[in-house]
């Protein structure tokens, strides 16, 4: 058994303590806006928060993300109108979509910790983060335009 | 509450590139329906009462806003309001004729087809509400789903014709057929830069892809695959320990496979990795990318070597050739690597199977699923999701097949995921090829003989007799080989050769490797001509103007011309993709710069110019375009599939790497405004990358490279052999 507190709301799950968060998250809470890509921390599609840092899910267990709190895409806000996904959808940013709740939570954490990101620092942020579609140039844009609004 | 419609079929007769299929999609003139009922004029479209326009798209949604641009068609035609149309993605029926999602086909194969469903029904409902008024319909127009009788200024809403006024007008083949289309110019849906209706749900989450299906008592099941990818045979199958894993249910033997089911994922994950599998290897055991490139090396010099495209008289115009030049090329596996791995759910109940998943190839899977099961094609019901990428992937219905054999053995639904090492491992690959060309040149430069081998295997082979032609070749092994430049006498030939490695259609399919040994020969010959490679392109694209206009364009976008730093240069290449008979005239010039030390190549820029008629989105076009050059540059730069014991020695991201963020380059994409016939654009900018890199490279360095990818060994390998 273990406890979960996911975009505030406490989860009480009957899985093994080694168990990556993801398979609880999607397979079990069915928050399924996260996302399986790799199981090796390579692709960046299950990124969620762990007290508001990007951590992979699949590479991290439930016994690590107990009593933290975790948001998932879902959570990001409540309405799903965070300045990046509203800018997600200015620059018409997603192909088949599929990476992009990974992208937009290892955006919103760089945003968080860092309001007025260079190219540089997008692109260091965001380089884990694998879109087979290659909707990287709009995933720049986005997070810049999200950037502008945060700070205005 | 519907009316029964007659049901008249027409064809819309798009036939693939000389393949064996005719392309049925039957278009329904608008039945009559009562009022207050829906109307559900054709298989196109359907409006309610409440006046929403719901349009059926038949073709994968997969990231190329393919819902929103085939909504667009139909809106304009059926004078829609724009806020009105919504989109579904039907479960399979014969109605939809040929489900296939593929080939940059989507918005060629369906422009008139969508517009005249529009149109028909716009015209039904404009008789409609006339006679409701018994006024002539010539007096009315609609406009924004509004049907107004001009002289008197009445006026219904689409929604109110359905509810209230019944609908009778019903058309013929011929009378579909003679229906005047609007001009471009008169186009206010079709051209504009109307938001992808797909967008929103894909930024907060709740986009469903076939991974986010949940059935109730739904279980997990994993297969046990073979170390080999073909040709390995089971020994036996030993599930006691497999039977002590927490969440166990149940192991599956079957002919074709064999997996466990238990509660959870990561149970079924366990279990499959406490099953012991033994396995006789079989043929294939020792096959490597050395004895696949041996075997093809043996295959160039084969005397029986299969003509697919031939003009003019090559022996007798390569003998008086003033000059020859000959190159060998080739290219390795290259795997799909869509982001979403593969997966699907099944409930097999009553007979019938749903299946749950985001398919390219509902016909086809339809086909072999009834074939595998034993079991009449209307009890296999694809239920359409969204596909975290396809690539051509996901026209396989390998793990359809898989997970519907263990969910009618199991009684439950199941949901069978692979893990990005299966789902890499069994892969059906971009072919690895060998091409070897050759040319004459006359004394003026000009090519006056061209031939060409071909050596790759050959996807259509594996389908069946349906997807090769009469001589056993797949001509989307092929396209492109047959270029269109103004080469008096030409010869192309193909040798299809089984490996061991299956390969399928991986996005942009071989015009990817023809236009590479292509593009890339031509800037060599350009070289030997002491032409600029542009300048020699033009002089013989007189047949092609539409192609000359974009390499013309790019060129002077890109500063064709304009001096560089050292280890620097631009090269350009110019594709006629997907298909000689539909092409979308594509040029790129790539700017690179080679680290003569490393021989690593940094892509700086890439100028593309696209002519591919009339556009329906230009930002759905513009994104498509950006992707495809991207997508060229991860497989001209970094992936390369290699082959040990049998199988794929890759086994995820971290081996088999992709094009990431901090290696993306700058990208300029012009599109040529145009009325000509819609074409493609999800493939054509992918083909051209390669080439105009090696080009690029040869520009900056004067080392040519002929191995895709472009790695920085064998770039070394190629400035050491200039100097």
């Amino acid at each position: 058994m273990a406890t979960l507190l996911i975009n505030g709301k406490s989860h009480t799950v009957d899985v093994d303590p080694g168990t990556p968060l993801l398979w609880v998250i999607r397979e079990r809470l069915q928050l399924t806006g996260t996302k399986f890509g790799c199981g090796v921390a390579q692709c960046g599609a299950c990124t969620v928060h762990l007290d508001g840092q990007a951590v992979r899910s699949c590479q991290t267990t439930v016994a690590q993300a107990a009593g933290k709190k975790i948001t998932t895409i879902e959570g990001l806000d409540p309405a799903g109108r965070h300045p990046l996904q509203v800018a997600w959808i200015a620059e018409q940013v997603p192909q088949c979509g599929y990476c992009q709740s990974g992208q937009i939570m290892s955006a919103a954490a760089l945003l968080a910790r860092n309001p007025n990101p260079s190219d540089k620092d997008i692109v260091n942020a965001m380089s884990g983060n694998l879109c087979r579609c290659a909707t990287y140039p709009r995933i720049k844009r986005a997070i810049k335009r999200a950037a502008q609004g945060v700070r205005s | 509450m519907k009316t029964s419609l007659t049901r008249r079929t027409f064809l819309a007769s798009a036939t693939a590139a000389g393949a064996a299929l005719t392309i049925r999609f039957p278009l329904v003139g608008p039945g009559a329906a009562d009022a207050a009922a829906a109307y559900d004029p054709n298989a196109a479209l359907t409006i309610t009462p409440d006046g929403l326009v719901t349009v059926h798209i038949t073709k994968a949604e997969m990231g190329q806003g393919v819902g929103t641009a085939l909504a667009q068609i139909v809106a304009e035609e059926l004078e829609a309001d724009w806020k009105d149309i919504r989109v579904d993605y039907p479960t399979n029926d014969p109605k939809y004729g040929l489900m296939l999602t593929g080939g940059s086909w989507s918005v060629n194969w369906t422009f008139d087809t969508l517009s005249r469903a529009g149109a028909a029904a716009r015209l039904a409902l404009i008789d409609a509400a006339a006679k409701s008024w018994n006024v002539s319909p010539a007096d009315c127009v609609a406009e924004r789903g509004v049907v107004r009788h001009l002289p008197s200024g009445r006026a219904l809403r689409y929604g109110e014709i359905v509810a209230r006024v019944p609908i009778t007008k019903t058309f013929s083949e011929d009378e579909l057929k003679q229906i005047t289309l609007k001009k471009p110019s008169e186009y206010r849906v079709v051209g504009q830069w109307i938001p992808r209706l797909d967008i929103p749900e894909k930024v907060t989450g709740k986009a469903k892809f076939g991974i986010d299906t949940f059935l109730p008592n739904m279980v997990y099941a994993k297969v046990v695959y073979p170390p080999v990818r073909e040709g390995a045979t089971r020994k036996a199958v030993d599930d006691s320990a497999a039977k002590g894993v927490k969440g166990y249910i149940a192991t599956v033997t079957l002919p074709q496979l064999v997996a466990v089911v238990a509660t959870s994922y990561e149970a079924a994950v366990k279990a499959r990795d406490a099953l012991k599998v033994t396995w006789d290897p079989g043929p294939n055991a020792n096959v490597s990318t050395e004895s696949i490139f041996a075997k093809f090396a043996q295959a160039k010099d084969d005397p029986n070597a299969t003509p697919w495209h031939e003009q003019g008289d090559v022996k007798s115009a390569m003998i008086g050739a003033a000059r020859r030049h000959e190159a060998t090329y080739t290219t390795d596996y290259v795997a799909h690597m869509q982001m979403e791995p593969m997966n699907c759910v099944v409930r097999f109940a009553d007979g019938a199977y749903d299946i749950y998943t985001g398919s390219q190839f509902q016909t086809f899977a339809v086909g072999t699923l009834a074939a595998t099961l034993g079991v009449d094609a209307s009890k296999i019901r694809i239920h359409q999701q969204y596909l975290g990428g396809g690539f051509g992937r996901r026209l396989e219905p390998d793990v359809m097949v898989e997970t519907a054999l263990i969910a009618r053995e199991v009684k439950r639904p199941v949901k069978l995921i692979r893990s990005r090492e299966e789902d890499l491992k069994r892969d059906f690959y971009r072919s690895a090829t060998l091409q070897s060309v050759r040319a004459g040149l006359g004394n003026d430069g000009k090519i006056v003989a061209w031939e060409k081998t071909v050596i790759a295997s050959h996807p259509g082979k594996r389908w069946g007799p349906d997807f090769v032609d009469k001589k056993g070749l797949d001509q989307f092994a092929l396209n492109g080989a047959d270029h269109v430049y103004d080469i008096p006498n030409q010869i192309v030939r193909a040798v299809p050769v089984e490996t061991g490695i299956p390969v399928g259609y991986v996005r942009a399919v071989a015009p990817n490797y023809t236009f590479f040994a292509v593009e890339t020969f031509m800037d060599e010959l350009a070289k030997l001509a002491g032409v600029d490679p542009v300048e020699y392109r033009l002089s013989m694209l007189g047949s092609a103007p539409r192609l000359a206009r974009v390499v013309k364009l790019a060129a002077e976008k890109a500063g064709w011309g304009t001096p560089l730093p050292p280890n620097t240069g631009r090269g350009i290449a110019c594709v006629s993709a997907q298909e000689k008979k539909t092409p979308t005239w594509t040029a790129s010039v790539v700017q690179a710069r080679v680290d003569p030390g490393t021989g690593k190549v940094e892509v700086q820029k890439i100028v593309c110019a696209v002519d591919c008629g009339i556009v329906v989105n230009p930002d759905g076009a513009r994104s498509q375009i950006e992707g495809s050059l991207l997508f060229g540059v991860s497989n001209a730069l970094k992936e390369r599939g290699t082959i040990a014991n049998g199988t794929l020695a890759q086994s995820n991201f971290h081996d088999y790497q992709v094009l990431r963020m901090n290696e993306v380059p700058e990208t300029e994409v012009h599109i040529v405004p145009s009325t000509e016939y819609p074409t493609g654009l999800g493939e054509p900018g992918t083909t051209t990358i390669a080439p105009a890199l090696s080009n690029a490279i040869f520009a900056a360095t004067g080392a040519r490279v002929r191995q895709v990818p472009l790695l920085p060994d064998r770039v070394l390998a190629a400035l050491r052999a200039k100097a």
